[in-house]
């Protein structure tokens, strides 16, 4: 009868463990850094990068929920010699492998009910007149089937550098990986992404110019 | 590192700001935070007319403000006082009471009440829409003139809020408006923030006012519509936003219909979920007699 066992509980988050997030464990430096805010600043940037990660509609609430969750039960340790913001990506990125792990083996896009993104929904984000916001909703679906087409390290970089317009160093500190590697990850990347764009406008006669 | 080509560029453009989240989106979420008492309160996702509103009703129109980002602005256009006086529309403004102060009080009992003003303030008048509310319902004589809401933060409230002490002025016409949740305030002299939207009720709003139905119908003394609505509640939205709201509302139903067994049965799963669920504490007063998560 209860109907309380909602989809924050259907996500499995068991193995988000504190562990899983780094245990170098410093007093924060600025106690401005208030759960509040941080949340405030960053939950578009963690919605919208979930997303591009692949979670799907129907999970995003939960995963986003988590990424919060671990923040807040953070936050009092973070050391702050990276930016909040990528200390946050760094979070959002296991809580969706995590995810991805135990989810879907396909993609989430291509699998997704009909309809989430309606018109109606996009264009009260902007200012836009009906007609562009159905071709945002085209390239939106377009680009998340091309993500999906690429691994997860390169997707993660590319989502970074072409979406976030992160720089190198920041990406280094996001994923955790030295510079060389990001620099090398990321060309693989858009590599990957050209193809995978070339596939999808051969396959769709779809064309964005 | 190599470039994108003019192609894929002009895609990544185009999508770049397509996967933001919409104000519901923002509000779901932050919901749920807050169910989990890890963000401090609703606020925000109308930060700017909540804003607006404390600075030009002195402070007493936060309470609206802050509880009435999305679902609730949207089901009425949020009931302001301005300078003061409380400015309420018929059957409207009990509705959106009754679950703010839900929230409110969660967050009262969570102990971040009280902080500043504004927080205060915002219970305090989500705590007045209760007790029009009750007036409403119970028809309990009409007070004399409200304490004006002031500014300053005022005490955390008791868990059950005692009988109506002030009918802030204003009309209250309970007569007529008993459903009325859609009903236009007739008086909303500051309606100028108005987050109301013409477009259809998002399906937070759906279960919103399902549960405030019900909950109006429990306060008024009518348990079994309650559970019907609850029940309603659940069928439609199995895995709504606010079936934890159901289920606390469900619990406190029970136990006014005398179910107790029931009761207890589903405060002990209500608990050990949302063991600091802003209605937990009332959950664990209730009939059910929790006092161990």
């Amino acid at each position: 009868m209860l109907a309380v066992s909602t989809a924050s509980s259907s996500f499995p988050a068991a193995s988000t463990g504190e562990d899983a997030f780094g245990t170098d464990r410093v007093e924060a430096t600025d106690p401005a850094l208030v759960f509040d805010e941080v949340y405030e600043t960053h939950f578009d940037f963690v919605w919208r990068s979930g997303r591009r990660l692949g979670v799907a509609d129907g999970a995003i609430d939960d995963v986003v929920q988590e990424t919060f969750l671990v923040v807040h039960r953070r936050l009092a340790d973070f050391e702050q010699r990276s930016s909040v913001k990528t200390w946050i990506f760094g979070i959002l990125l296991r809580v969706a492998r995590d995810y991805r792990r135990h989810t879907r083996r396909k993609s989430p896009h291509s699998m997704r009910p009909e309809a989430p993104t309606d018109p109606e929904t996009l264009s009260a984000n902007s200012e836009q007149g009906p007609h562009e916001s159905a071709a945002k909703t085209e390239a939106v679906k377009a680009l998340h089937l091309i993500l999906d087409e690429l691994d997860d390290e390169k997707r993660e970089v590319f989502i970074l550098a072409e979406l976030e317009q992160m720089t190198a160093p920041e990406m280094a500190e996001a994923l955790r990986v030295n510079l060389n590697t990001i620099y090398s990850r990321l060309r693989a990347a858009r590599q990957d992404f050209e193809e995978a764009v070339a596939r999808h406008r051969a396959r769709d006669q779809w064309r964005y110019r | 590192m190599s470039h994108l080509s003019d192609e894929s560029r002009a895609l990544v453009d185009a999508a770049r700001d397509g996967d933001e989240p919409s104000v519901d989106d923002r509000m779901r979420v932050r919901r749920r935070l807050l169910q989990l008492g890890v963000v401090a309160s609703v606020t925000t996702v109308a930060s700017a007319t909540a804003a607006a509103s404390a600075a030009g009703g002195a402070g007493a129109g936060a309470g609206a403000g802050s509880v009435a980002t999305g679902a609730a602005a949207s089901i009425a256009p949020a009931p302001l006082a301005a300078g003061g006086a409380v400015v309420l529309g018929p059957g409207v403004v009990s509705t959106f009471g009754a679950i703010a102060v839900k929230v409110v009080v969660g967050v009262a009992l969570l102990g971040s009440v009280g902080v500043v003003g504004v927080k205060g303030v915002s219970t305090y008048r989500a705590h007045q829409a209760e007790t029009v509310s009750m007036s409403h319902v119970a028809a309990a004589p009409p007070a004399h003139a409200s304490e004006a809401p002031a500014l300053n933060p005022l005490p955390p409230i008791p868990d059950v809020p005692p009988l109506p002490p002030a009918a802030p002025v204003a009309e209250a016409e309970p007569a007529h408006a008993p459903a009325a949740v859609n009903a236009e305030p007739v008086h909303t002299r500051s309606a100028r923030h108005a987050a109301v939207t013409t477009e259809a009720p998002s399906t937070t709003e759906l279960e919103f006012r399902l549960l405030v139905d019900a909950e109006k119908a429990r306060q008024g003394g009518n348990p079994e519509h309650a559970l019907r609505l609850l029940d309603e509640h659940n069928a439609r939205f199995p895995y709504g936003e606010l079936a934890a709201e159901e289920a606390a509302q469900r619990i406190l139903t029970l136990c006014d219909l005398g179910r107790g067994v029931e009761a207890k049965a589903n405060a002990r799963a209500f608990l050990a979920e949302y063991p600091r669920h802003p209605s937990a504490e009332k959950v664990r007063a209730s009939c059910a007699r929790l006092s161990q998560p």
